[in-house]
């Protein structure tokens, strides 16, 4: 007897010759989580990375965090500022808007830092699952 | 919000789904590793604080 067919949390229909191509599924990527998994087709994954990584910077900015600069002498701020403009279009909408001036003396302060380091990197993790889909090694249905 | 156990509920609660979809393909297992990974952080804080608390006071 067959064994149950799982439900997929997300398919790609799209046979790999005709997928976009990895550069523009890991620039819209970087942009905007889950963008690139949206361009591949797989709706569901992209529905999940943008309500949490999205939600998670905001929520950094909120709890006082700061938008670090690009600033090479300090090593550790230059990571952080790396980490951060790892989701392109919102470090660019909220640094531009004049957000992330950070407030030390807040409680949750290193905790709104965490969350906007932290949603950063997981965003590059999604680039890298995004490049993995466009090149036809995961997603679903294969062709 | 400054209550660092609620902080620290939250970030576990976006950080689960995100490597769930990451991982897993289907929603079944999906929603499992969710959980799993979820339990896992706040319960790994939760025994890590005691133990710090216990060893250092």
């Amino acid at each position: 007897m067959a064994p149950p067919r799982k439900k997929p949390l997300s398919t790609t229909s799209m046979p790999a010759f005709k997928r976009p191509g990895t550069a523009l599924t890991c620039s819209l990527a970087w942009l905007f989580p889950g963008a690139g998994h949206m361009l591949q087709g797989q709706a569901g994954k992209a529905l999940v990375f943008g309500v949490t990584l999205l939600p998670m910077y905001v929520l950094g900015l909120a709890f006082g965090g700061r938008l670090f600069p690009v600033q090479v002498a300090e090593p550790l701020v230059l990571l952080a500022s790396v980490a951060q403009w790892m989701l392109g279009a919102t470090r660019l909408v909220t640094g531009w808007a004049g957000y992330g001036a950070g407030d030390v003396v807040a409680a949750s302060y290193e905790y709104g830092n965490t969350f906007l380091i932290v949603a950063g990197l997981m965003n590059v993790l999604v680039m890298f699952d995004a490049a993995d889909v466009a090149r036809g090694r995961k997603g679903g249905v294969r062709s | 919000m400054t209550s660092h156990l609620g902080l620290m509920v939250l970030f576990a609660a976006l950080v689960s789904p995100a490597f769930a979809a990451l991982h897993r393909d289907d929603w079944a297992s999906g929603v499992q590793f969710t959980w799993r990974l979820f339990g896992s952080l706040v319960g790994g804080a939760v025994l890590m604080s005691w133990g710090l608390y216990l060893v250092f006071g």
